[in-house]
């Protein structure tokens, strides 16, 4: 890059700062971007992401899946939207913050049970306002049977209950 | 830098090009940051109402014991908000630029640590940061009607240009390599891909969220499947090459974009800024642009585009 510079004359300082700058931050920039190619692809960060999203084998279409339900008083149930269920409107965050919750203890499951009802006593647009109980549930799932036959789960066990009282 | 002195590979990385097609980038991904960051602003703040005990700090955050306090995490969320305008305008942006970018990352660090990473916003960072330390307000911005001083074109808005176009297509390389160390060369079978669209859509029907309308009539095909998961595999994987050829470039950007666009109809995951193509912008000469955004700004007669342009 020297020689290239001698021959540029009086602006060489300027056009050698802006070369190395560029340069630089280039190299910087491109090889934290790629780091994440040298680590185990499960462990992921950000911004510096492995992108490991729908990258593992998926031989079989099971879904087991942990939910926040609202109960009607005719014995219906409706998931919860994630907003509602855990103050957060990505789905993927709600449903890692609905695992923790549930699965961190008894007290902090009840307790946030007990949160979810209280929002929802809260809620006034339909049809949660007419909800009469939350339950956490543990409900497994046959996908593609879901969407070909019925779109019910194989089964489905309560672990948590809490009433809403208005 | 002229054309006959440079080495071949020092006039790739540096190319010359006009002030005007990197300050259109930043107008782009500045209007997309004002847009976005701004009618997201009430999910960027509920993140100062999460409980401690859901908080798994990622990244730079990492080092984090405790959540940042709600009052400061709230304050840096509208600084990031005012930086995203200050951005867009090009106003004063040899310093905002830069403390913009930096408050834009520890935000959105600070949102994907609770629990669940996501990898939407991942290139739109990376993108605002390369811009905020590259001269992209020359034209086009507060800055130049002040100062007022011919533009030409110059390999220093060439690099940048260069490097989003590069982390563009890593960003893209990297989820091919993911796919072929945890699925295999088995992932363009097919199968995978199909029983994913299931779940995630039944995950999301389960879990209250919008869904795919369009899932279900695709499913009963699993040579759809098959033909997807071996094209998105290839886009990903072949992406550096097409750092070579700007036309093939360009036809890529074009598929990577249906690929999202795909996503969105099959599995209603929005990448939203792959799909308003500003992803894929650095790609092309976004300087002829420049009329529409003249005549946006009324200023479609020369005499007062130059008012806003100094080139």
């Amino acid at each position: 890059m020297e020689h290239v510079l001698k021959r540029l004359g009086p602006s060489a300082r300027a056009v050698r700062h802006q070369l190395w700058f560029g340069a630089s931050v280039s190299l910087v920039i491109l090889a934290l971007v790629l780091s994440p190619a040298f680590r185990d692809p499960n462990q992921d960060s950000f911004p510096l992401s492995t992108y490991p999203m729908f990258s593992h084998p998926k031989p079989n279409p099971d879904l087991v899946l942990t939910q926040v339900l609202a109960v009607f008083p005719n014995g219906d149930r409706k998931p919860l939207p994630p907003k509602l269920a855990t103050g957060n409107e990505e789905v993927i965050q709600a449903m890692r913050m609905i695992l923790s919750e549930t699965y961190g203890g008894d007290k902090r499951a009840t307790r946030f049970c007990h949160d979810v009802a209280y929002r929802i006593e809260r809620a006034s647009t339909s049809p949660w306002k007419d909800a009469v109980a939350v339950e956490l549930a543990r409900s497994h799932f046959d996908s593609v049977a879901y969407f070909e036959k019925a779109p019910t789960p194989v089964n489905r066990r309560m672990l948590q209950r809490c009433a809403i009282e208005r | 830098m002229t054309e006959t002195v440079a080495p071949r590979w020092l006039r790739w990385w540096f190319p010359q090009v006009p002030a005007e097609r990197i300050a259109m980038l930043r107008i782009l991904v500045g209007t997309y940051s004002v847009l976005y960051f701004g009618v997201r602003l009430p999910y960027w703040l509920s993140f100062a109402r999460h409980r401690a005990v859901q908080f798994r700090p990622v990244g730079v955050l990492s080092a984090l014991d405790a959540p940042l306090d709600s009052t400061a995490y709230q304050a840096l969320v509208l600084l990031t908000f005012v930086g995203s305008v200050f951005f867009l305008l090009g106003f004063w942006y040899r310093g905002v630029a830069p403390l913009f970018a930096a408050c834009l990352f520890v935000v959105l660090t600070y949102a994907n640590s609770w629990g669940g990473i996501l990898h939407t916003d991942n290139l739109w960072l990376l993108h605002v940061v390369i811009l905020s330390l590259a001269p992209a307000a020359d034209v086009f911005s507060l800055d130049a009607r002040r100062a007022s001083v011919p533009v030409s074109p110059h390999f220093k808005y060439g690099w940048a240009i260069r490097l989003m176009c590069g982390v563009c297509v890593c960003v893209y390389f990297l989820a091919a390599l993911a796919k072929l160390e945890n699925a295999g060369w088995g992932f363009i079978e097919g199968a995978s891909l199909r029983n994913y669209v299931a779940i995630d859509n039944v995950r999301k029907i389960e879990l209250g969220s919008p869904h795919s309308a369009f899932a279900a009539l695709f499913l009963p095909y699993p040579a759809v499947f098959q033909f997807l998961a071996a094209g998105s595999l290839a886009l990903e994987l072949g992406a550096p090459l097409v750092m070579l050829n700007q036309k093939a470039a360009k036809l890529w950007s074009i598929a990577m974009w249906s690929f999202h666009v795909g996503v969105l109809a099959l599995m209603a995951i929005l990448f939203l800024y792959p799909v308003t193509f500003i992803a894929f912008a650095p790609f092309f000469h976004t300087e002829r642009l420049a009329p529409l955004l003249q005549r946006c700004l009324g200023k479609d007669r020369p005499k007062k585009a130059s008012a806003i342009s100094p080139s």
